[in-house]
């Protein structure tokens, strides 16, 4: 396996002072970079102890992400995370996988298998050196950098303390699109209605194509038509 | 409450993009023109404001030199530190000698939904409800005031940030982009002036164009 380094310039492009405040000084990579160029990325993130309804609500959500070719981001953590790549795969989509460690190391270890696959069919990244130690500030810094990836963070399971939450406010403060689920929202959560309230979009069935139809795509420069 | 009750606010924009159109200029209209301003993208920005300084005879009044710019709040509060498209439009316009200061006066205090995500159009009061105009006026307070958001879609948030002012202010609007719900476009690049005007009994807006 190729593990190789980047300047997150090279895999994000120019970035604005908002983005640039919190992002990674390098990024590693395995598996195929051009998935950055290919469509909306949408990071569908939530607990790692997943309720039946949140395996239902994941792969139904991420199936119709799949059927709109965007690429789905996850975390590899247990729970949500590993519903959203093993579905997205399944389904034929793309997935890029945002670790919490260094590319040679798998964590949850029960994920190495699946992070295998993505770092050779699809695209696993990581702001942390071959030979860093696993800690556990590592994941809310995985979080951040998740959502700089990411064009939208749809959130679909969630708990009181979640380390979801830190994907949630980066998200918002770079102005990127974010969505809990309804089943989210009336949990009850104090954080999720903080989010809301500085501006998260609650997802429903109802809603689902609209806000599907209105993700945002990345545009290079010399893309811009005017 | 509104300070003043206009029956219209004059308003111009630069691009267009299409909502539903099928053609591939509409669809692109989405995703290369309106998507770059919702991140803050610093190309799109640069060039948008390469555009308007070629395009000034059109937008002419709007951007002279004591005209103060005054970003319009997105549809939820903003947390400080947290990306605001209106603002980074602000400074790249000032920067490009566009306008003569900017204040930041506008403040919105609780979320509403957002347009595209909305069935119908917002009624003015709701974001009468939602949005506050902070300013301390003395002798040097500018009178001009130009509204500047990325998008106006039926024109009610640029309308109700209007009448929050003063009836002695001059008070336009400018947003990047203005949306058209259905039809094609033939070109991103279409600088118009225009006016939206105030519908009493929906309290809502409308835009021509």
């Amino acid at each position: 396996m190729v593990f190789r380094a980047y300047d997150p310039l090279e895999l994000l492009g120019p970035m604005n002072a908002v983005e640039a405040k919190n992002a990674p000084k390098s990024l590693w990579a395995a598996g195929d970079v051009a998935l950055l160029e290919a469509g909306s990325r949408v990071s569908v993130v939530g607990s790692r102890n997943v309720s039946p309804q949140g395996v239902k609500r994941t792969a139904k959500l991420v199936r119709a992400l799949v059927e709109r070719n965007m690429i789905v981001v996850s975390g590899l953590a247990q729970g949500v995370d590993t519903i959203a790549h093993t579905t997205a795969i399944e389904a034929g989509g793309q997935t890029i996988a945002v670790l919490g460690t260094p590319l040679d190391t798998a964590s949850p270890t029960q994920n190495r298998d699946l992070q295998t696959l993505i770092m050779r069919e699809h695209l696993a990244i990581s702001q942390f050196e071959i030979g860093t130690p696993v800690q556990r500030h590592n994941f809310p810094a995985r979080n951040r950098t998740m959502a700089l990836f990411s064009d939208a963070t749809v959130i679909v399971e969630a708990s009181a303390k979640s380390g979801t939450e830190h994907q949630a406010w980066e998200a918002l403060r770079l102005g990127r699109m974010l969505f809990v689920l309804k089943s989210v929202a009336d949990a009850g959560h104090d954080w999720v209605a903080k989010v809301i309230h500085y501006g998260a979009q609650v997802l429903t069935d109802k809603n689902l194509d609209v806000v599907l139809e209105n993700m945002p795509e990345r545009v290079r420069a010399e893309e811009l038509p005017f | 409450m509104p300070k003043n009750s206009p029956s219209e606010v004059e308003f111009a924009s630069l691009l267009v993009y299409s909502v539903r159109g099928v053609s591939d200029v509409s669809k692109r209209s989405k995703s290369r023109v309106r998507d770059p301003f919702k991140r803050g993208d610093n190309a799109a920005l640069q060039l948008a404001a390469k555009r308007i300084q070629e395009n000034l005879s059109v937008f002419a009044g709007y951007f002279d030199s004591d005209v103060a710019l005054v970003p319009v709040p997105r549809s939820s509060p903003i947390r400080q530190g947290n990306l605001w498209p209106s603002l980074l439009i602000c400074e790249t316009l000032l920067g490009h000698g566009l306008g003569g200061s900017i204040e930041q006066c506008l403040v919105r205090t609780k979320e509403t939904s957002k347009a595209a995500f909305t069935s119908g159009p917002r009624t003015v009061a709701t974001h009468l409800e939602s949005l506050e105009l902070q300013m301390k006026r003395d002798l040097t307070t500018p009178t001009r005031f130009l509204l500047v958001d990325d998008i106006v879609t039926s024109g009610s948030t640029l309308f109700a940030a209007a009448s929050l002012f003063d009836e002695s202010d001059e008070v336009r609007a400018f947003a990047v982009l203005r949306s058209i719900s259905d039809g094609e476009i033939e070109s991103p690049l279409e600088p118009v002036v225009g006016r939206i005007q105030y519908r009493g009994i929906t309290d809502t807006t409308g835009r021509r164009p």
